[in-house]
């Protein structure tokens, strides 16, 4: 688990600068927010297409 | 009453209304494009923009996960990495308190396209896109919207994945501006 601190790649479009850099960000944490396991719970679902529009947030 | 090219501009006049066309202006200019060089990262951040003069950003990303666990990616502004601070919905979706727009499976490519922009009289940024991602045998495509809270203007767009060095070596994203 990584807290904090993300590797960030930045280009900035005025000078053109590429710069990879370290950030010391606290609203970043490594698996936060929580990732769903969605194979885990497609192989689960009873009803796949219904599963797959509320994935894609269709319904 | 009545049509005609004059000064470049083609104007077409319909009762009293007037429609000017100014085709040879209107497009998309490329801002930057970059490829991740020197090993994945966590996030890619354009930086040194101004949305209230660009008016308009369309955003295209061409990603792999380099990893082999989940792999979230957000859209965020001005380095508010601050995930409530954003609304998404999909394609007639419930809204969601998040700037996420694709949870990448262990392995797999994102390509997805944004339109960037504040409306005439609200100046909070929203994006507007499609997003697909692809492995062998599963093919996911989706729509996108978002919009934050803050109404500042939109100086950095940055696309932050949830886990470490996920954005792969070779990624690619590419940034313009609409030209009116």
């Amino acid at each position: 688990m990584i807290m904090g601190i993300r590797l960030d790649y930045e280009v900035n479009v005025k000078t053109k600068e590429v710069t990879r850099k370290e950030i010391d960000d606290p609203n970043w944490t490594e698996g936060e927010p929580k990732p769903i396991d969605y194979k885990k719970e497609y192989a689960e679902a009873v009803d796949k297409q219904d599963y797959i529009a509320k994935y894609l947030r269709l319904k | 009453m009545g049509s005609g090219i004059s000064n470049g501009m083609y104007v077409a006049q319909i009762g009293q209304v007037a429609t000017t066309v100014r085709p040879e202006l209107g497009g998309l200019s490329l801002v930057a494009e970059t490829t991740v060089s020197g090993g994945a990262v966590t996030s890619v951040t354009f930086s040194g923009l101004d949305l209230a003069t660009d008016a308009k950003y369309r955003i295209i990303m061409n990603i792999d996960n380099a990893t082999g666990n989940l792999a979230t990616l957000g859209l965020f502004y001005n380095g508010d990495t601050t995930d409530t601070n954003y609304y998404t919905g999909g394609i007639g979706g419930a809204t969601g308190n998040t700037a996420q727009f694709i949870t990448l499976q262990a392995s797999m490519s994102c390509y997805a396209a944004f339109d960037v922009f504040p409306t005439p009289n609200i100046a909070n940024a929203k994006a507007l896109g499609l997003v697909s991602q692809y492995e062998a045998g599963t093919v996911i495509g989706g729509g996108f919207s978002s919009w934050w809270t803050n109404t500042a203007n939109v100086t950095s767009i940055t696309i932050l994945s949830t886990f470490a060095s996920a954005i792969a070596n070779n990624s690619k994203i590419t940034l313009y501006k609409y030209v009116v």
